[in-house]
């Protein structure tokens, strides 16, 4: 799947999130914008030049992270692929040792340091991995399904690594995952890719807002959900459980339904919720016949 | 956007250097993690010497002392040429996995760096014990020297250690072309393979199996000729040398040197040709 009719551009500071469903060439853009491919019409400008001409200048000023690829060193000590990576990067040795000892204190990666990374768990090895690619402090960080694979505690971890330098850094982000919670916590400027065109580019909490046009509620009872209410055509597409009754209704719609609910004694528990992102994103998908 | 940002200049070739000492160290490391490569590659080089010899031996034996006009000292200088070259040569085998991660693992690992992706590949896919080789040959051509008397002079060693470096260089641009292909072609491995197999099928032919004038134009062009062979011509037969090149040893080690910058530059720049074809390869 190739891309067409792209057009933006993305400011410094800014933190983006590239979203699509599978075959929408997110990965493809990260390589058109990491000079890796180079596009065979239109014109793509990073720091203002020709990435795939100036290769080697816009990777010593970027770091891109791809899920599942391997930059270090499978047999020796992962401190020895920082070094090179330090060489690579002209980094010398004191601001090598200080970036570790940032990269430690939220990834918590000194004990990983001394061990060959053949003998890392996935988790630990992302960590190294990821510190490696960031080591320059560059000033845009890619991720293209960087956090893939990871357990909860390990992307919570990268997730607060990677705020951390970019607001304390002033960098710039741009994140492609399917795992769009991470997306959520990092950007603030959402593109949507559908089939290589842009479907959406804006601020996150607009988009949030303009898909957002239901809201979710869930109520739990200390006994069996009663009769009546399951009888009510206001209810008639709730979800049942036992005792949990889950409504997806217009936002206008709230008050009746709460009013309805909270008039049994039996009632226990009630929340209003927004969709997430993941719920506004599937909608939005199965919109454009995405599966 | 570039008003904002304060780029970072890339190293040049000083940092490139440092970059090279450390992928040194890295696959010295990594071959000290693993010593049974090393004692594989020993036992196989001195069986392999062992049959060597066997098989000389028996040759000048049965033909007097010499075979055609070569006796022990050309054969061990030709041993050590050909020992120490494909022992330096096995530091590039990583050239031979360009069309590897062209169609199965991917270049973005290499062209997300601010390096040349051949340096890179160059530094990763290292066969390091190979160095091992080079060293023993070394202690060969001393014990050779010692044994039969060998008159080798610095400049002799200087002429034939540059054709051995050209022969390098030359077969590698060789390697990196043929490896271009798959830009376009895909799978090339069969292509490197049988390129492989015939230069290094040249290789162990001594002069004798082949009239001198076939053999010197097969082995300049096909250039595994200049990492053995020839400088063993050149030491011991530098008339014979000169007559068939007409410009004399040095004039000739100074054209195979010019030669050889020149394949350097046409593959470096079929290479940059190759990776604008480059599409990417999927997680």
């Amino acid at each position: 799947m190739g891309v067409s009719q792209l057009n933006f551009s993305i400011k410094r500071g800014e933190k983006v999130g590239l979203l699509g469903p599978n075959g929408a060439s997110k990965s493809t853009f990260v390589k058109l914008l990491t000079g890796i491919i180079k596009p065979t019409e239109g014109e793509i400008l990073l720091f203002g030049v020709d990435p795939f001409e100036n290769r080697k200048l816009c990777a010593n000023n970027y770091g891109v992270v791809f899920g599942n690829r391997n930059m270090l060193w499978k047999h020796v000590p992962v401190i020895e692929s920082f070094k090179l990576a330090a060489d690579i990067y002209n980094i010398d040795y004191d601001t090598l040792q200080e970036r570790l000892d940032l990269f430690d204190s939220i990834l918590g990666i000194s004990e990983l340091l001394h061990v060959a990374p053949r003998k890392l768990s996935f988790g630990q090895r992302m960590k190294c991995q990821i510190s490696y690619s960031l080591l320059h402090l560059p000033q845009i960080i890619i991720l293209d399904e960087a956090t893939i694979g990871l357990d909860v505690m390990v992307r919570h971890k990268v997730i607060e690594l990677l705020n951390h330098l970019v607001a304390e850094e002033d960098l710039t982000l741009i994140i492609t995952s399917h795992l769009i919670e991470d997306v959520d916590r990092l950007a603030d400027r959402l593109i949507i890719l559908m089939e290589g065109e842009v479907n959406y580019d804006g601020d996150k909490a607009e988009f949030m807002s303009k898909y957002s046009q239901s809201r979710q509620i869930k109520a739990s009872f200390l006994t069996e959900i009663p009769i009546e209410i399951r009888q009510q055509d206001i209810f008639k597409q709730a979800r049942f459980e036992t005792n949990i009754i889950e409504i997806e209704c217009e936002p206008n719609k709230v008050p009746i339904l709460i009013r309805e609910l909270s008039g049994h004694d039996e009632l226990e528990d009630i929340t209003i919720s927004e969709p997430s992102l993941e719920v506004i994103l599937r909608q939005v998908f199965q919109e454009n016949g995405q599966q | 956007m570039t008003t904002q940002f304060h780029l970072q200049q890339p190293g040049g070739i000083r940092r490139d250097l440092k970059i090279l000492v450390r992928y040194f160290k890295l696959n010295l490391m990594s071959a000290i993690e693993f010593k049974m490569g090393i004692v594989t590659l020993f036992t196989n080089v001195i069986l392999n010497l062992f049959v060597w010899l066997i098989y000389w031996s028996v040759i000048l034996d049965t033909n007097g002392g010499t075979f055609g006009s070569w006796g022990p000292s050309e054969l061990i200088v030709w041993y050590f040429f050909t020992e120490f070259t494909i022992g330096i040569f096995g530091l590039f085998t990583g050239f031979a996995t360009i069309y590897y991660y062209v169609i199965e693992t991917g270049m973005e690992s290499l062209l997300s760096k601010p390096i040349h992706p051949l340096l890179d590949i160059f530094g990763r896919e290292m066969y390091f014990v190979s160095i091992f080789r080079s060293i023993f040959s070394i202690v060969i051509l001393i014990a050779g020297i010692l044994i039969f008397n060998i008159k080798l002079s610095i400049y002799d060693l200087f002429l034939g250690g540059i054709l051995s470096v050209c022969a390098i260089i030359i077969f590698n641009c060789l390697y990196v072309i043929f490896q271009t292909f798959s830009f376009w072609i895909g799978n090339v491995e069969f292509l490197v393979e049988t390129l492989v197999d015939v230069e290094m099928n040249f290789i162990r032919l001594p002069q004798q199996f082949i009239p001198t004038t076939i053999l010197f134009s097969v082995f300049v062009v096909i250039p595994v000729g200049l990492f053995a062979t020839i400088p063993t011509l050149l030491i011991f037969n530098s008339a014979l040398f000169s007559s068939l090149t007409k410009i004399g040893e040095f004039g000739f080690m100074m054209l195979i040197v010019m030669f050889s910058i020149l394949v350097l530059f046409v593959t470096r720049s079929f290479f940059a040709f190759g990776l604008q074809r480059y599409e990417g390869v999927g997680e």
